[in-house]
């Protein structure tokens, strides 16, 4: 590439840095409180509770992984390969669960099956783990789906000339070719349920991010906290340790494939077969949350419980939208803006880019520790004009979302710009346009679909955010999900139901969103 | 020869699309050790057939016969076909060594080991045994495909446009190399090409396709000087037809026309092609014409001129429509 893809540069690495910084500072503190450790409140819990927490987070983990991997799969796979009516639609609504936050479903079941279905033992770690499953399949879906509908037909004609069944061929080559993909789609669960303290606490389940919350309100120890927290980004770098040993040596994208997997002639029986299962998939997941929630709310609208302690629906719902609208804002922005600051700089700025989005790895609860001890050291030094805190501001939670969540929309356009023709951005120079320019006229408008994508998946997830929430929202200001927190915590499901609708509503304005976006986005990089 | 079972027959096959025949009651006949080429225009149906023989693609209509066993209903993988792609189609999360082992999993690991040894000798690929596809060269690339196809040991190979996505240099060595490899073996195989060039370089026989039928089918000499229609004859070489009298015309390639001065016609273009000038000529009978001529400086464009035969043999001819 002759042409110099370099924008004016001091104050593109100052800029870097400075974000690199800010974002990596909540992981740092809580990583520091390892080198100083407080000692008895760590002794007490190594001797109580903490393998407890450990083996219930593994097993929750291990659970849910299995079961989202499997059932992700094996819906992306069927939608792939076989043609059925309505195969497109279904194809899309089976994104939709992840609009149901973890909590929700795991309320509605939770009452389903030991009210109507009338069975016993149901607060245990396994409904707890299928709930989990029912919201968080999506994302091994769509990767898996994208996966699959990379591959080429021609290499699975391959394995079939070779010898190998239809079955044989999935598992000998087009399930080994997603491997990366259900590999980045698993990470993306596990983190969720590292971060997960709404549906575990439904269920008493008591994992290592609902130790951290505990240990934070219950004694207000924040060193505690914080060493807690620790064990959580321990288990996400060997998590991510893992996904990265996964990938291989091996090449698994197919980019010049002229044939990709198409659709196959089934019979009927199997058709019959698939329909019915993706429809029951859709049931358990959708269907019955969403029917319970509004039988509910009907419930509730007649004997008057629309209200919680802090407001009415109204009150939550504007909270909602303008928390998850300015974090949806400030991620999207400074995700672009580090993206295409990085894209140019070469090894070292995307190391920085790394650094910046580790929010994402880490579970929620170290982001919402680490952000207030932070803020708090800011604080404390009266740093700010007007002695105004950050701690219990709006500004702070928006920071801490935006720690956690930013890298959602940065790795999109960083994978995006990746894809851009360097021959675009080189003719696009020699047409006399400045590299600022570029990026605006070219560059962006070309991977439009990463950068829709980017803020529905931010939106999505800061709406049924939990921990970051519960520890750094504004005295007063209560969201959806922290109402929905707080009635569940008190079994009082009619209560719920109103908040909970109106965030599955929210939710799946924001999936309508995503769908729309990568399937523009398959469009324009192609 | 009549005793012998032909490697593979294909008897009436028919492939539908709706309303449109893809392959039209196809018939065909490939000998065992034979490399039989089956070109054709873009869409004309060569694919779907070689995807029918594979079994990757349904029949509606007749029988294919591999060694005598019919396989009209057989899945791909109980067929003993061999596959070669355009794009090669390897397994990327699998090394050389694993890919060509593919097909012969079932074999005890010595004699699997020593018939990947043997392969990987075959398309003198050794010392990239144990790298990814994503490692090798387009050609490389290749050569490992047919290795694959070839272990175990399929009663025929079929190959799509193996060449098409090599890049010209490449191609003219991979192209020797895969015809050594399967004259070695003595494989049967069939490959598909809209490369006329390819077609005629490489088959035993050559079997022309349009509009879903094979309209010829025969040694490369002969589908070249005897073409049996005036599309076979435009279609492997570029032609000018010399119109007869009786509703016939002579197929001439542009070699076997000479230009000449005076007569009545005149030269349209000149173009050079290096050994030789190319004249597209109008004759006096009002045809337009193609005749290589050695460079001799006396004719440029709108010269008077006609045209000679200047062919060692009469020239061939073809029915007019």
């Amino acid at each position: 590439m002759a042409v110099s893809r370099r924008l004016d540069r001091a104050p593109g690495w100052l800029a870097i840095l400075v974000v690199v910084v800010v974002a990596a500072a909540p992981v740092a503190v809580v990583a520091w409180s390892l080198v100083d450790p407080s000692g008895g409140v760590w002794a007490d819990l190594w001797a109580t509770r903490l393998p407890g927490m450990i083996t219930d987070t593994v097993t929750l983990l291990v659970t849910v992984l299995v079961g989202t991997l499997l059932l992700g799969t094996a819906l992306a796979w069927v939608v792939t390969v076989h043609r059925f009516p309505g195969r497109r639609l279904i194809g899309w609504l089976l994104v939709t669960p992840l609009a149901i936050p973890g909590y929700v479903a795991g309320f509605v079941w939770l009452d389903t099956l030991s009210g109507p279905l009338g069975a016993r033992g149901v607060r245990s770690i396994w409904v707890c783990a299928a709930a989990m499953v029912l919201t968080l399949y999506p994302y091994v879906y769509l990767f898996a789906r994208a996966a699959f509908r990379e591959q080429s037909a021609d290499t699975l004609a391959a394995a079939r000339s070779l010898g190998c069944s239809a079955p044989a061929a999935f598992w000998r080559v087009a399930l080994p070719l997603a491997r990366p993909a259900l590999a980045a789609g698993g990470a993306l669960v596990a983190m969720e349920v590292l971060t997960d303290v709404g549906t575990v606490r439904l269920f008493n389940v008591s994992t290592v991010a609902d130790g951290v919350l505990r240990v934070w309100f219950g004694t207000g120890n924040r060193d505690a906290a914080s060493e807690l927290a620790v064990v959580l980004i321990g288990t996400a770098v060997a998590l991510i340790a893992l996904e990265r040993g996964l990938r291989g040596r091996g090449r698994f994208t197919q980019g010049s494939a002229t044939r990709r997997v198409g659709t196959q002639r089934s019979t009927p029986v199997a058709t019959a077969g698939v329909m019915a299962s993706c429809i029951a998939v859709l049931v358990v997941a959708v269907a019955v949350p969403v029917a319970r929630l509004v039988g509910w709310a009907f419930e509730a609208r007649r004997t008057g419980q629309t209200v919680s302690v802090a407001g009415d629906l109204a009150h939550h719902v504007v909270n909602t939208l303008r928390i998850a609208g300015i974090a949806t804002v400030v991620c999207v922005v400074l995700g672009t803006a580090l993206a295409v600051l990085v894209h140019h700089r070469g090894r070292v700025a995307t190391v920085f880019g790394r650094v910046a989005a580790l929010g994402y790895a880490v579970p929620g609860p170290v982001v919402a520790v680490g952000a207030v001890i932070a803020l708090a050291a800011v604080d404390r030094r009266g740093l700010l004009p007007g002695g105004s805190l950050l701690v219990g501001s709006l500004a702070g939670l928006v920071y801490a979302l935006a720690v956690r969540f930013f890298a959602v929309s940065y790795q999109g356009v960083e994978a995006g710009l990746l894809r851009v023709p360097g021959a675009a951005v080189a003719s696009s120079r020699t047409l006399g346009a400045r590299p600022w320019r570029v990026a605006l006229r070219v560059e962006l408008p070309m991977v439009r679909g990463a950068l829709l994508a980017g803020p529905a998946l931010v939106a999505i997830d800061t709406v049924k955010e939990l921990p970051i929430t519960l520890l750094l929202r504004p005295f007063g200001v209560d969201t959806l999900s922290v109402w929905v927190w707080q009635a569940t915590s008190e079994s009082l499901w009619v209560q719920a139901a109103v908040p909970s609708l109106a965030m599955v509503v929210v939710g799946m304005v924001a999936v309508g969103a995503l769908l729309y976006a990568l399937e523009r986005g398959a469009e324009v990089v192609s | 020869m009549d005793d012998i079972v032909p490697a593979l027959v294909v008897d009436g096959v028919t492939r539908r699309f709706g309303e449109v025949s893809a392959v039209d009651t196809v018939d065909l006949e490939v000998h065992s050790g034979e490399l039989l080429t089956l070109v054709g225009p873009s869409g004309c149906g060569k694919s779907t057939l070689l995807r029918m023989v594979a079994g990757l693609d349904p029949v509606d209509a007749g029988r294919i016969l591999l060694d005598g066993r019919d396989v009209t209903l057989l899945p791909p993988e109980r067929r003993r076909v061999g596959l070669v792609f355009q794009e090669h189609a390897l397994f990327g999360h699998l090394r050389v060594d694993q890919n060509i082992a593919f097909g012969v999993r079932h074999l005890p690991r010595s004699q699997r080991r020593s018939r990947v040894g043997a392969l990987l000798d075959l398309v003198r690929l050794d010392h990239v045994a144990r790298r990814f596809p994503h490692e090798l060269s387009g050609g490389e690339q290749q050569r490992i495909a047919l290795a694959r196809a070839l272990a175990p040991r399929p009663a025929v190979v079929l190959m799509d446009e193996p060449f098409a996505s090599l890049d010209e240099l490449l191609r003219e060595d991979v192209r020797r190399d895969v015809t050594r490899i399967l004259a070695d073996q003595g494989t049967t195989a069939v490959l598909v090409t809209h490369d006329r060039q390819e077609a005629l370089t490489l088959g035993h026989r050559v079997a022309v396709m349009a509009h879903g039928r094979i309209v010829q089918c025969d040694a490369p000499e002969t589908v070249y000087e005897r073409p049996c229609s005036r599309f076979v004859a435009e279609f492997l070489a570029t032609t000018s037809l010399l119109p007869q009298p009786d509703g016939t015309a002579l197929v001439a390639r542009p070699h076997d026309l000479a230009v000449r001065v005076g007569g009545g016609g005149t030269v349209v273009e000149r173009t050079y092609l290096g050994a030789t000038h190319r004249y597209r000529v109008m004759t006096a009978e009002g045809h337009e014409v193609l005749a290589d001529h050695q460079p001799d400086g006396t004719l440029g464009v709108g010269d008077d001129c006609h045209i000679e035969v200047v062919a060692p043999h009469p020239l061939h001819r073809v029915p007019l429509d």
